[in-house]
């Protein structure tokens, strides 16, 4: 990983991007391509609308930099804005969010026997099999929450809900997922 | 943070998105050319330090002595106690152009910014002729207007009326020194080549930069900076 000291942080870059450095905004495109993508993925479950609502993010978020504020982080809101042009996108009869992962390639330690590696997969494609098992706002949370690693106030935002109701709604969907992998006292 | 969230944590890695593509050109190229300030960054800096060599904001008594020295270029600045109630905001006089016949009929070569206008306005009842390039804000709306014409203040042309509630400030544009008005709205008055206030022309104005630059004076104003509008002054080829 680079050092971070090395690289521009992200109000610099914004505000060079605002006086007109286009060479700074493609930084930061760069840089949050893939969260802006896979955010726009989990809401519209199509990667042709999520590379569409991504790129007309990255358009909007451009002509109204005059309105960011440079002392507040910039990925929440970039996401807002992702989230909002992913939800226009969204199709009535969409297709269900369904996580599908290939496990064996970190499922285990590289030290790890085989046997324990073949637990350790068969832990996780359980863990992934309850977790599309969630009622689908459930599933949503989940995925921005620990799939995307975003904050709790992010996942509010995103999902355009209150921050109390994401923490109430991960609150279930972890006793949900005890339950299921047979667990209940983690 | 639990086991369990951990784990979830660590599926995440695993979990098979789509592949994420290159966004950056696609977005690149539909943003909207901007003018060019990038280079004037180091601008910024030698206009802080070369400013405010005068200030006069509501100064009571001798802002009318003063008045007299505040010509720039075309530009006569007269330090009033109350702007006219009958000024407005107006566009800009003259008729709508392009680029090519504001060249042609105009004495002097208009200077443009990398970024097109959105309208041109030739006023040919200037002596030499005035050209005001507009840009539209992001909304709609004027943003911006560049004005330039090579009047001399002899001809006493455009006439600008600045109350208690604006500062006038002598900023330093690449090496010349310019006026940088800012605050309450002002008022511009046209003279024409008779010696005659035009009322029609009378116009209330925003923040204003005033630059002479190769005989041309040149006035940008609109919802900008003065650093911005330094930059901008300084960008024009």
């Amino acid at each position: 990983m680079a050092d971070p000291t090395s690289e521009p942080v992200d109000a610099d870059l914004a505000v060079r991007a605002r006086g007109g450095d286009r060479d700074s905004y493609r930084t930061l495109v760069e840089r949050y391509q893939e969260v802006a993508f896979r955010t726009a993925y989990l809401i519209t479950r199509s990667a042709v609308d999520a590379e569409d609502a991504a790129q007309d993010a990255f358009v909007k978020a451009y002509l109204r930099l005059d309105r960011f504020d440079p002392r507040r982080p910039f990925r929440p809101w970039l996401l807002t804005i992702v989230a909002n042009e992913a939800k226009n996108r969204r199709r009535a009869e969409g297709r269900r969010l369904h996580y599908e992962a290939t496990v064996a390639r970190h499922g285990a330690a590289p030290e790890a026997t085989p046997e324990a590696a073949a637990v350790l997969e068969e832990a996780s494609g359980e863990l992934l099999a309850a977790v599309n098992a969630l009622p689908e706002p459930e599933r949503l949370v989940v995925g921005l929450r620990y799939f995307l690693e975003l904050s709790e106030a992010e996942t509010a935002d995103i999902a355009g809900i209150p921050s109390g109701t994401v923490k109430s709604r991960l609150s279930r969907a972890l006793g949900r997922l005890r339950v299921a992998m047979g667990d209940p006292d983690d | 943070m639990t086991d369990l969230e951990r784990a979830l944590e660590a599926l995440g890695a695993d979990v098979d998105f789509p592949p994420t593509p290159d966004l950056a050109a696609g977005v690149l190229s539909r943003l909207p050319v901007q003018l060019r300030r990038r280079t004037g960054r180091r601008w910024w800096w030698a206009a802080a330090a070369a400013i405010v060599l005068l200030v006069l904001v509501a100064l009571p008594g001798p802002r009318a002595a003063i008045a007299d020295l505040l010509g720039i270029g075309a530009v006569r600045v007269t330090i009033v106690d109350a702007v006219p109630p009958s000024a407005t905001v107006r566009p800009p006089t003259g008729v709508e152009v392009t680029i090519d016949e504001a060249q042609a009929e105009t004495d002097f070569d208009v200077l443009e910014p990398e970024a097109p206008p959105d309208a041109v306005f030739l006023d040919d009842a200037v002596p030499g002729g005035m050209v005001t390039l507009a840009y539209e804000a992001d909304g709609g709306g004027a943003a911006l207007f560049i004005t330039q014409l090579t009047a001399t203040t002899d001809e006493a042309i455009l006439g600008k009326s600045v109350g208690p509630g604006t500062s006038l400030v002598v900023v330093d544009v690449a090496g010349t020194p310019g006026f940088w008005i800012e605050g309450e709205p002002h008022v511009v008055l046209l003279i024409d080549r008779g010696g005659e206030i035009r009322e029609d022309a009378a116009r209330l104005a925003g923040n204003t930069l005033i630059v002479v630059r190769d005989n041309v004076t040149i006035r940008i104003e609109g919802a900008v900076s003065r650093e911005d509008a330094v930059e901008i002054a300084t960008s024009l080829r």
